[in-house]
């Protein structure tokens, strides 16, 4: 995985948690709805 | 103060990985290296600590040789962070990956290899790093074969919960100028045309998504000048 990759993934991370904070964003994921089955 | 404490013992694990790396004298990637690394690390807790990515992931879930650069791995620490142990300033990669730490710690393969419980990321997360993660403009045919292997041994594929996975990934991994719903949804597409043996055509098209998301990121690093940081292959 290049770096150039992480560092863009570290802005995208620090401005959605900007957003959060901000209450721009709700900070909730619908992860709940896949929860793996191949454990 | 527990809590604190607890947090900056799981916030250096990936701290304790890269001096692992730095002093494990087994060649980089090796499967000596990799197995050292569980030992030393995984085999002392029951819950994973690490999820292996990358080519070893591949390898390790559909239990066929590949070569392998390096060890990619996906640390579960309060911020998820990807680390490899390449040595090389263009290789090695290290840093946050922006996903959710509770939906990491759901959603991943536990297989048991000689003995040891190694992690892995689960078949949606490994599709999407192959496609996000290869900064070609063409995906390469290295990567082109990791992705056929990874989907010759997809196992319970269940198309509305990989739909939602896969769109839930690609929102928090792509730029949001890319519609993720639609391109979760080619995606699924590609991957029920190959289970039903069209592979050749199934390739062709997410080796186009890969193109597409690989523009789109290039984009964004120019945007933000983070190309000057390291240079992106033009093949």
């Amino acid at each position: 995985m290049p770096g150039i990759l992480m560092s863009y993934w570290e802005e995208k991370f620090q401005e959605e948690k900007q957003e959060v904070e901000d209450g721009r964003k709700k900070s909730e994921t619908p992860r709940k709805q896949f929860i793996s089955k191949d454990k | 103060m527990e809590e604190k404490n607890q947090k900056l013992q799981e916030n250096s694990l990936s701290q304790r990985i890269n001096d692992f790396f730095s002093f494990d004298e087994n060649q980089i990637g090796s499967r000596e290296r990799l197995f050292n690394l569980v030992d030393t690390f995984q085999s002392k807790t029951d819950s994973p600590l690490f999820l292996i990515a990358g080519s070893w992931g591949i390898e390790l879930l559909s239990e066929i040789n590949l070569e392998h650069d390096d060890i990619d791995l996906i640390v579960l620490q309060n911020l998820p962070y990807y680390l490899d142990d390449a040595t090389e300033i263009e290789e090695s990669c290290f840093g946050i990956i922006p996903l959710d730490i509770d939906y990491l710690k759901e959603n991943f393969i536990k297989k048991n290899i000689f003995g040891r419980e190694i992690y892995l990321p689960d078949f949606n997360l490994q599709i999407c790093l192959k496609l996000i993660g290869q900064l070609q403009k063409k995906l390469p045919e290295r990567a082109v074969n990791q992705l056929k292997t990874l989907l010759d041994s997809y196992k319970n594929f269940d198309e509305e919960k990989s739909e939602k996975e896969i769109n839930y990934l690609l929102n928090k991994l792509i730029p949001r100028e890319l519609n993720s719903l639609i391109l979760s949804q080619n995606i699924i597409s590609a991957l029920k045309t190959y289970f039903r043996e069209e592979k050749e055509s199934a390739i062709e098209e997410l080796i186009r998504l890969h193109s597409l998301i690989n523009k789109s990121l290039r984009y964004q690093f120019e945007k933000r000048g983070l190309t000057k940081k390291i240079k992106i292959s033009d093949k």
